[in-house]
């Protein structure tokens, strides 16, 4: 089951084509990836998503609801938590909250519990009485966070959620996003770190110049697309055999680096130890990652 | 409750509490302003000029001065509140939430018409100070407390949203409202004036809305208060109309 399809979605701002006829489906629980560099269009399709821009083409439907026939069921099953740090500066962050709550139709005594509770979660209980303008980034992050759990959404959308967060803040708002995810909440998460992408998402979807470039699985997209290196060191230095010299090669020093995909890595390994057989001294495999394939990605587009 | 409604309450109460929480901007300005006004007009020149339309000067210039405020206070609180969310704060939070378009547009105005409300009666608490009263015709009165608002507390909201810059959001009260309230009779007759001014007098939308609740308010007219009315309903279904479809269209919010 879908959470959210998009289909022959396009965003043109005067002159500029955002987001150019894209379509993708989200599924129901997954931790889903938009990556991409800055200005590929990531922000503006998550806009459409929450009705921040409206939409030039195509459709939108949020667990079934359109998000131009039935916006106002829409966004309710959407919780935001944006990449801008903007908060309503009149107010404590406790009083902030409760109007979150309430704009989303939650009563008074309901959402100041929500509050509370969420404040404990993000810790930021002791700093209830205290305007934004006197947190510091981190804790205007955690804030947003907490924001956009307010009305118990079904989908959260996080755009860059580590965005300024030290790493011990980074991996507890891992975890956090997991346990999350482990209670059925769909996620849609924005990133520019891969490392964070490859840690939390089932899916990720690479987006460059407002189309996408891959949407895939993510074990299948690193299985498919990784490039990983067997490194062997030889004894002296050889005449390579002419079975070796096809593959995709370097040597140097009496180092041969051998670009291979994880599919025929096996095969090719063997290959090279049969024929150097003796003359290896050893060998090591370097896993591509996740970031690695992203830029080869995007250079190739 | 309604969640609809408790939406629309609660966009209404964090715009009603947002002016609370800045008095010594939103109130207490304009209320030592109007203070100035009795103290220098009412009494320091009033003294001398005595009689206007055959009320007291400091009585004369208080309807003047109550729809300023008025206006003023229904003018300002959405279109500064809205400015500063579109730029600065959290229209985000607002867009993305399950409030209707019509919820939207009237938890602003209403708050608006609030605060301009809250002005026009602390006018009326300084004046006491100084004379009393008896108000000559209410309900005509909340008739015109409620149509001014409206229209000025949509005005704000137009403007809120189409400013890009302070300077901006200023021209409107700067260079249109605040001369025509003082072109208004608000300190005058028009029949105490040269009569280029009396002419240009009549000519001013704010006239009628002076003249109107100052007949209702001490019983003293300038000119025809029930084609002000006409004139003024109409501009407030107008303005109102233009407020709920720029709003829903999400001029200047919705990129």
């Amino acid at each position: 089951m879908n959470s959210v399809i998009i289909k022959n979605l396009t965003k043109k701002y005067k002159n500029l084509l955002a987001v150019d006829n894209i379509s993708f489906n989200i599924k129901k629980g997954e931790i889903f990836g938009l990556l991409g560099p800055n200005g590929a269009g990531k922000t503006t399709i998550i806009n459409c998503i929450t009705q921040l821009s409206t939409i030039t083409n195509g459709t939108i439907k949020v667990n079934s609801y359109d998000t131009k026939e039935n916006y106002l069921e829409a966004r309710k099953e959407l919780g935001l938590s944006p990449q801008e740090l903007k908060f309503d500066h009149y107010f404590p962050i406790q009083d902030i909250l409760i109007y979150q709550g309430g704009y989303f139709g939650i009563p008074i005594k309901e959402s100041k519990a929500r509050t509370y509770k969420l404040l404990k979660l993000f810790d930021l209980f002791e700093k209830r009485k205290k305007t934004p303008s006197q947190l510091s980034g981190g804790m205007l992050r955690r804030l947003s966070l907490a924001k956009s759990m307010m009305h118990n959404s079904n989908i959260l959308i996080l755009d860059e959620p580590t965005a300024a967060l030290d790493v011990e803040s980074r991996h507890l708002l891992w975890e956090y996003i997991k346990d999350l995810n482990k209670k059925g909440i769909t996620i849609i998460l924005t990133t520019h770190y891969i490392e964070e992408a490859e840690n939390l998402c089932d899916t990720i979807c690479i987006i460059q110049k407002g189309k996408i470039i891959k949407l895939e699985k993510k074990e299948k997209l690193i299985e498919d697309l990784s490039r990983n290196i067997i490194r062997v060191l030889l004894k002296d230095k050889t005449t390579l055999p002419e079975i070796i010299k096809k593959y995709n090669y370097e040597y140097k020093d009496n180092i041969l680096q051998v670009h291979v995909n994880k599919i025929n890595q096996t095969k090719i390994l063997n290959t090279i130890l049969k024929e150097l057989d003796k003359k290896v001294i050893n060998f090591t495999i370097e896993q591509d990652n996740l970031e690695r394939i992203f830029r080869r990605l995007i250079n190739e587009h | 409750m309604n969640t609809k409604f408790i939406s629309f309450l609660t966009l209404f109460k964090r715009e009603f509490n947002r002016f609370f929480k800045v008095p010594n901007n939103t109130i207490l300005p304009h209320l030592i302003t109007t203070l100035f006004y009795f103290l220098i007009f009412g009494i320091a020149i009033g003294s001398r000029i005595k009689e206007v339309a055959g009320v007291d000067y400091l009585l004369f210039i208080l309807p003047g001065l109550f729809v300023q405020n008025l206006i003023n206070g229904s003018y300002s609180n959405p279109s500064g509140s809205l400015y500063v969310s579109r730029n600065f704060g959290n229209m985000s939070d607002i867009l993305i939430a399950p409030i209707s378009n019509l919820s939207l547009t009237l938890a602003y105005v209403i708050a608006g018409m609030l605060r301009g409300i809250v002005l026009a009666l602390g006018t009326v608490l300084i004046a006491l100070f100084f004379t009393t009263f008896s108000i000559e015709n209410y309900p005509l009165l909340l008739i015109y407390i409620f149509l001014i608002s409206f229209a000025f507390a949509c005005m704000g909201v137009i403007i809120g949203l189409w400013a890009k810059t302070f300077d901006q959001l200023n021209i409107f009260i700067n260079f249109v409202v605040t001369p025509l309230t003082f072109l208004g009779g608000v300190f005058y007759t028009t029949d105490i004036v040269p009569n280029f001014l009396a002419t240009i007098t009549k000519f001013n939308p704010i006239f009628y809305m002076i003249n109107g609740t100052r007949y209702a308010m001490i019983g003293v007219k300038d000119g025809n208060v029930y084609i002000g009315l006409i004139f003024l309903i109409i501009i407030t279904i107008i303005l109102f109309y233009t407020t709920f479809t720029l709003i829903k269209k999400g001029y200047n919010l919705r990129t």
